[in-house]
């Protein structure tokens, strides 16, 4: 059986960082720079926010000092990842570009792509999105018909992309294109390219969440030519290379963290008056947020030695994002209160944020389904 | 302690599980669940020593390899006082400076029910402890008590005890020894730390959460070969994408269990920090969760007495309950948390 996760803890090293990154957060709360929520990895859009960070020299963390980036580890990264979710601090800006987009450039980007875009990156300069779905290719990503034709020089686009986090304010996007026509190897004939969503040709069209947020959209390519240097890595190889991309977007704390802030407001309510129940029910959401942390902690020590713990990535990301929803579920059930919207009070402000974006966490980053038949294949069921 | 020493243990153990613990001899061992000649063959390879220190012909093995070898013997439905006789029986002798007796050693985490008259040195005990696991069997039992000057570890002799036979789920002997005005020797009662039978308590919970483990692992094994196996319109079950689901959704609480079990071996020395809590919490929820879907990708099989799934799952439905339950252990982080305070719950995850 291929699943396996060894139990491991951070680096002593790491906790110095920890300690800044607590500090910089209780400054910024202190002088009233962000209100905490939950999900602000998605929906806490702060390009101010992102920018302080960069001159902390929290973004692009592990890249190389060359590209604009700290050399530092990815355990390194990890915690101040988790401070800043466990926050809920406003990190949608630059999440993205930080998380996947940046390790791909610098994997599978040209020297002049990785001077152009990972110095402005880790800056908090420059932000990307994620143009992978369509309208017809959700779960079956193999699927998509966004074409990508040779031209003298360069490539013309022609499709649309669906779900695009940001598109309206970020800078660029990697796009996922059908290259050649579909052959019997549903996975040959991608190819992926570095795309500025500014460039002629292409429309963004907003697509509101059900909670009225502007988050997603919808990015219409018509006739965009663009030039060789855009091409990220190789011709045919886009599928390779969105499945890379796709082990940074599952494995990280994102995954379980996203309605934490709801559990410390809870405990902010009830405080010593907590009765047996509350205080069991509390205890058994803590020893699993302790399961979940130590897993997602043993997955990122594995990433860090160089492994490809995709399958483990995929289990822990089933576990989280189930755990996310439940958290607030029990929540509700315990203190029987009506959540609002921007409400004043901080649990029912909390409690509405996670349930209007609560649909989105097992979805995101490929849904619990398929996400189970990777860990079904895994164990040799599939 | 040598990774050498660690693999030599584990495929001694394992090889001696694979050749000898069969099913067969399993099942011949229910009411009660004790096989005295698989158990001598454990002990002959010193199997119940290796957490002792080298000056009682031990190997110091730490915790995470005694729980490793505690998900062994799980995974095999050992019968045998596993948990008792390799980790908490040597952790107890060890702590209080004594000899290991010889013959099987239990240990129950319930002497606090014992009174305990005298003056030091002429002691004289009386009363029940309950739920002893082999108690039949054991020729001593090890449990700690409170004495007039606080904590003491009693070693106690098959001779001075009448027995009431009982059973847990699995048909394991979990008995009541009664103790009627036995005077003790002065051997028989040693001065501990205080706040071992805290410790007791919370190792006794670590042993049956890597049970645990082991006795799911089994479980899945058992179903991963089934589906595989079995076929139903045309293809095996593993083909279905409902098993597929199910299997993942059992591998997953497995595994949040198992690391969870892995992060509270590995800090137990270093003091309370509630990953013993999380590893039994965790544990007991998967154990109820895994046995549902291992029987239910079974079918009816699964529910016989002839097929083994039902060593590891009876199991699981007993052990989850021993050392105190989810409820137990939930309670116990909550107290802490509401005690510590909300500002104080991230650094409590985190520390
Ligand atoms: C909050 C959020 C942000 C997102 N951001 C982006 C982004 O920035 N860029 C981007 O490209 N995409 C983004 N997505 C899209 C996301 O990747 C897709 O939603 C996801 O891959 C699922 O595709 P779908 O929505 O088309 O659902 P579908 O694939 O149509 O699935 C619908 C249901 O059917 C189930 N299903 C599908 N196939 C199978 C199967 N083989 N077996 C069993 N069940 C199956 C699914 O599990 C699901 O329950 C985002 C989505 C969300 C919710």
């Amino acid at each position: 059986m291929s699943v396996s996760l060894a139990p491991a803890v951070l680096p002593a090293s790491s906790e110095v960082l920890r300690a800044e990154v607590r500090q910089f957060l209780s400054e910024e709360l202190a002088a009233k720079r962000f209100v905490p929520g939950c999900d602000k990895w998605l929906g806490g859009f702060d390009l101010e926010f992102s920018k302080r960070l960069g001159d902390q020299g929290w973004l692009g963390m592990t890249w190389p000092e060359a590209y604009g980036g700290h050399g530092r580890s990815a355990l390194d990264r990890y915690v101040v990842t988790e401070e800043l979710l466990a926050a809920g601090a406003p990190v949608a800006a630059h999440w993205v570009g930080d998380r996947q987009s940046g390790p791909s450039l610098l994997r599978y980007g040209t020297e002049a792509q990785k001077l152009d875009y990972l110095p402005r990156m880790a800056s908090g300069d420059h932000f990307f999105a994620i143009g992978m779905s369509e309208p017809g290719s959700g779960s079956d990503l193999a699927s998509v018909r966004t074409r990508a034709d040779r031209i003298d020089g360069g490539w013309r686009i022609n499709g649309r992309k669906i779900w695009c986090s940001s598109a309206h304010r970020v800078d660029s996007f990697i796009l996922l294109c059908r290259s050649e026509p579909p052959t019997e190897d549903r996975h040959a004939g991608l190819t992926q390219f570095v795309v500025d969503l500014r460039a002629p040709g292409i429309t963004i069209r907003p697509i509101h969440l059900l909670s009225g947020e502007h988050h997603f959209n919808e990015v219409i390519m018509d006739n965009v030519e663009i030039s060789d240097d855009c091409l990220l890595g190789e011709v045919g190889s886009g599928w390779a290379q969105v499945t890379s991309e796709l082990a940074y977007e599952r494995s990280g704390p994102e995954r379980f963290l996203s309605t934490f802030p709801a559990l410390v407001a809870l405990l902010q309510r009830l405080g010593k008056a907590a009765d047996r129940g509350q205080r069991v029910a509390i205890g058994r959401l803590a020893a699993q947020l302790r399961a979940l942390r130590g897993m997602s902690v043993s997955v990122a020590s594995a990433l860090d030695r160089g492994d490809a713990p995709n399958v483990e990535a995929a289990l822990v990301k089933d576990l989280g994002t189930r755990f996310e929803g439940d958290l607030v579920e029990q929540i509700r059930l315990l203190v029987e209160t009506e959540p609002e919207y921007g409400a004043e009070d901080e649990l029912n402000r909390l409690l509405a944020e996670s349930f209007l974006h609560m649909p989105g966490f097992t979805l995101r980053g490929g849904t619990n389904e398929i996400l189970r038949g990777v860990v079904a294949r895994g164990l040799g069921l599939r | 302690m040598s990774d050498e020493i660690r693999t030599l243990l584990l495929d001694s153990l394992e090889r001696l599980l694979r050749d000898q613990c069969t099913p067969e001899r399993v099942e011949a061992a229910e009411q009660g669940g004790y096989d005295p000649e698989l158990w001598q063959q454990i002990c002959d390879l010193e199997l119940h020593r290796a957490a002792l220190p080298e000056s009682q012909g031990g190997v110091e093995a730490d915790l995470s390899l005694v729980t490793e070898m505690l998900k062994l013997t799980a995974a095999s439905a050992l019968p045998a006082p596993a948990a008792e006789a390799l980790l908490l029986a040597p952790w107890l002798v060890t702590l209080a400076a004594v000899d290991l007796p010889e013959g099987l050693v239990t240990v129950s985490p319930a002497g606090k029910a014992l009174s305990v008259m005298g003056e030091d040195g002429q002691l004289v005990i009386s009363g029940e402890v309950s739920r002893v696991p082999a108690g039949r069997y054991a020729d001593w039992l090890l449990t700690v008590a409170n004495s007039g000057d606080g904590e003491c570890l009693l070693l106690l002799r098959q001779d001075q005890w009448q027995v009431t036979e009982a059973l847990n789920l699995a048909g394991e002997a979990r008995d009541t020894l009664l103790f009627n005005e036995v005077s003790l020797s002065a051997e028989q009662a040693v001065n501990i730390p205080g706040g071992s039978a805290e410790k007791l308590w919370q190792l006794g919970a670590l042993a049956r959460s890597a049970q645990l483990v082991g006795a799911l692992r089994r479980a899945q094994t058992l179903s991963h070969t089934y589906v595989q196996e079995r076929s139903q319109f045309g293809r095996p079950l593993a083909k279905f994408q409902a098993i597929q689901q199910q299997l993942a959704l059992l591998a997953a609480d497995l595994e949040a269990a198992s690391v969870m079990t892995g992060l509270a071996a590995m800090g137990f020395a270093t003091g309370d920090n509630g990953d013993v809590a999380a590893a039994k919490v965790q544990a007991g929820q998967a154990a109820g969760m895994g046995a549902r879907i291992a029987h239910q990708v079974h079918g009816a099989m699964g529910f016989t007495q002839e097929y083994p799934l039902h060593h590891a799952t009876r199991r699981l439905w007993s052990w989850r309950d021993e050392y105190g339950s989810e409820t137990h252990w939930a309670h116990r982080v909550g107290e802490q948390l509401v005690n510590l305070g909300a500002d104080e719950f991230w650094p409590w995850l985190t520390a």
